[in-house]
């Protein structure tokens, strides 16, 4: 889904402050991300691109796979699922980065969280998919390790699960395979990132919306520490009950129809945080830490089945992996840690962002055995929203340059 | 490393000079067994910074030491922020408390401050050191028989990073290993450079927890 400079113009200007505006005549057509339509989350401004690939060096790609309709058949689909790969840097491999990590409730996968919770760094790609495919998509990522007599990377390999009683996906049947991996490593870019139902997200649902992959960034300067440092987040968002939904403090899912749920939410998010700020991996803790405070001001208390997991890293102190396993000492540059607070901040209006950025680029999705997941319905959010005074008129300096995809 | 100073009642484990400008240790800590007796710890909890002593002392002399090394950042630099000379990090031991004169504190603190000479703990203190790598490694022991009683600290010379000194007190398995290291000196910045941070390889680190398992060891 893309918004062009036309459309986001269009939408700029509607006059949104004004509450004698029925918004109700003005129907949202297609799908535009959370600033475009007037929701503004947080205080601080945004990175270029409003995305994780705002951190310089970051990359980010999707592979989408969406194949067949009616019944489950395990193995045949219908396939509702994909991958969605980040370059930390497209050296990795070879340079570390510190990196920190953060459990809220651990139902779920994160592959090489201990390597990150003992080492303190990471040394792969990151990839996000459904939880089937995670043994796959490890076994691909693990290829990129170098083959020398240095120890080999844990690659990071997270997941949230599409399938089941309710779910669009045949998780089951794995079709995620090495080829997908290796497409949305090879299509990672920086600039604007595909948001919505794509890449791992394709299947996902969040607040019983369609949900998926979303992304946003802020941009702070540290008092004295200097900066300006960008803080990029991307989740994968498939969390949530319909009632918990807040945007920007207001109670939208109370005021949408209620579904029926069964699975009630045994569903989870995965929240990646970067940064260009020097921080160090105990630092990076706090900053993942952060990314839950994110994702409560969406509603979200981490259910009791979710697997919600938070991981940052910085790209300001690459480490040679050489200097890593068996050099003496080596170096690297710290925030103090007193001024570290707008990163805090940062971080949890990134999460947050991204998070209603999934849901506002998510469409209407059928799957596995015709579930049907609408998606959410931006026109009468937005009256939700004005009734309770909280959309604003679009801001050059919301949006950096722009963040049109 | 550690300079012992305290009473009979009181071991503080010095990292520099009480009066030396306020400066952060990267520090880890593991509790086992039960272990309860420590305060001071929630700023190490979340800065993994340490800017005080170590003090050892019976549990139910916890607060009043506590207050102690409140007072002793109070005289190194009453305006230090937050995280910058207190909260000193405050360990248990399960053993009864000697009864303490009226004018204790002020007789502590002269012995912090160096201005009076101390005494030996009432109780055995166990340690020992060694140079490994270029960096001096030291444990110091109180407590006991039983591990759940026991108090470790381990420190170390090396630029070690706080999880790297959660891997060092991970070996140990006393009811509470305390790990620090001093090979980064953390100062409040006065310009706008970040921090220089020296960190060990992971050889360099294997090699910093054998020894220290091996300290430890020949300590049994």
């Amino acid at each position: 889904m893309s918004l062009s400079r036309r459309t986001f113009f269009q939408l700029s200007s509607l006059p949104l402050l004004g509450a004698c505006v029925d918004l109700s005549k003005e129907p949202v057509v297609g799908r535009h991300r959370a600033r475009d339509l007037g929701f503004r989350i947080g205080q601080l401004p945004t990175g270029q691109w409003n995305a994780i690939t705002d951190v310089a060096g970051v990359e980010v790609g999707h592979t989408t796979l969406i194949s067949g309709s009616g019944k489950l058949e395990i193995g045949k689909g219908p396939i509702r699922t994909g991958v969605t790969a980040i370059w930390p840097s497209r050296n990795i491999v070879n340079e570390f980065m510190p990196c920190g990590v953060d459990a809220p409730n651990g139902n779920g996968e994160l592959s090489g969280i201990l390597q990150a919770r003992q080492m303190g760094v990471l040394n792969s790609p990151l990839c996000l998919t459904n939880t089937g495919s995670v043994g796959m998509v490890y076994d691909e990522l693990l290829k990129l390790q170098p083959q020398d007599d240095l120890p080999q990377g844990i690659p990071l390999v997270g997941e949230t699960y599409d399938g089941g009683t309710g779910g669009l996906n045949d998780t089951v049947g794995r079709h995620v395979h090495g080829e997908h991996v290796r497409a949305a490593l090879e299509k990672a870019a920086t600039g604007p990132v595909e948001e919505g139902a794509v890449g791992g997200g394709t299947g996902m649902v969040c607040y019983e919306f369609k949900g998926g992959s979303g992304t946003a960034s802020r941009v702070v300067t540290l008092g004295d520490q200097g900066g300006p440092y960008t803080v990029g987040a991307i989740v994968q968002a498939n969390h949530g009950l319909r009632s918990q939904l807040r945007i920007d403090g207001v109670p939208v899912g109370e005021e949408l129809p209620v579904v029926e749920n069964p699975r009630g939410e045994i569903n989870s998010i995965l929240m990646i945080i970067a940064t260009d700020a020097p921080l160090l991996s105990h630092q990076l803790n706090r900053i993942a830490r952060r990314a839950t405070h994110g994702l409560a001001k969406t509603g979200s208390i981490s259910g009791n089945g979710s697997g919600d997991f938070a991981l940052a890293f910085s790209t300001a102190n690459p480490i040679a992996r050489e200097k890593f396993w068996r050099g003496e000492t080596y170096s690297m540059k710290s925030v103090e840690q007193f001024d570290i607070a707008p990163l805090l901040q940062a971080t949890a209006e990134a999460v947050e962002e991204a998070i209603i950025n999934a849901l506002c680029m998510a469409t209407d999705m059928t799957g596995a055995d015709d579930v049907f997941v609408p998606a959410l319905p931006l026109t009468r959010t937005r009256e939700i929203m004005q009734e309770h005074k909280r959309l604003f008129e679009l801001q050059a300096s919301d949006h950096g340059e722009t963040n049109n995809v | 490393m550690f300079r012992r100073v305290g009473t009979n009642y009181c071991l503080a484990l010095m990292l520099e000079p009480w009066n030396a400008p306020a400066g952060r240790f990267f520090v880890a800590y593991k509790g086992r067994h039960g272990f309860r007796a420590l305060i001071g710890n929630g700023v190490a909890d979340e800065f993994r910074t340490i800017s005080a002593p170590l003090f050892i002392t019976p549990t139910p002399l916890l607060g009043k030491i506590y207050d102690s090394g409140m007072a002793l950042a109070d005289r190194r630099d009453v305006e230090a922020p937050l995280d910058l000379g207190w909260p000193p990090l405050c360990m248990g031991l399960d053993i009864a408390s000697p009864a303490l004169a009226d004018n204790w504190q002020p007789e502590l603190l002269d012995v912090l401050t160096d201005s009076k000479p101390g005494q030996a703990p009432a109780w055995p203190v166990a340690g020992s050191s060694k140079a490994v790598s270029g960096y001096e490694i030291e444990f110091v022991r109180c407590g006991g028989p039983q591990l759940s009683s026991q108090v470790t600290v381990l420190g170390t010379t090396a630029p070690l990073l706080p999880g790297q000194l959660e891997r060092l007190a991970d070996i140990d398995n006393s009811g509470l290993t305390v790990a620090v290291a001093t090979g980064n000196r953390l100062l409040r910045s006065q310009n706008d450079q970040a921090q220089h941070i020296d960190v060990v390889s992971e050889t360099v680190l294997e090699r910093l927890v054998e020894a220290t398992r091996a300290l430890l060891a020949e300590a049994k």
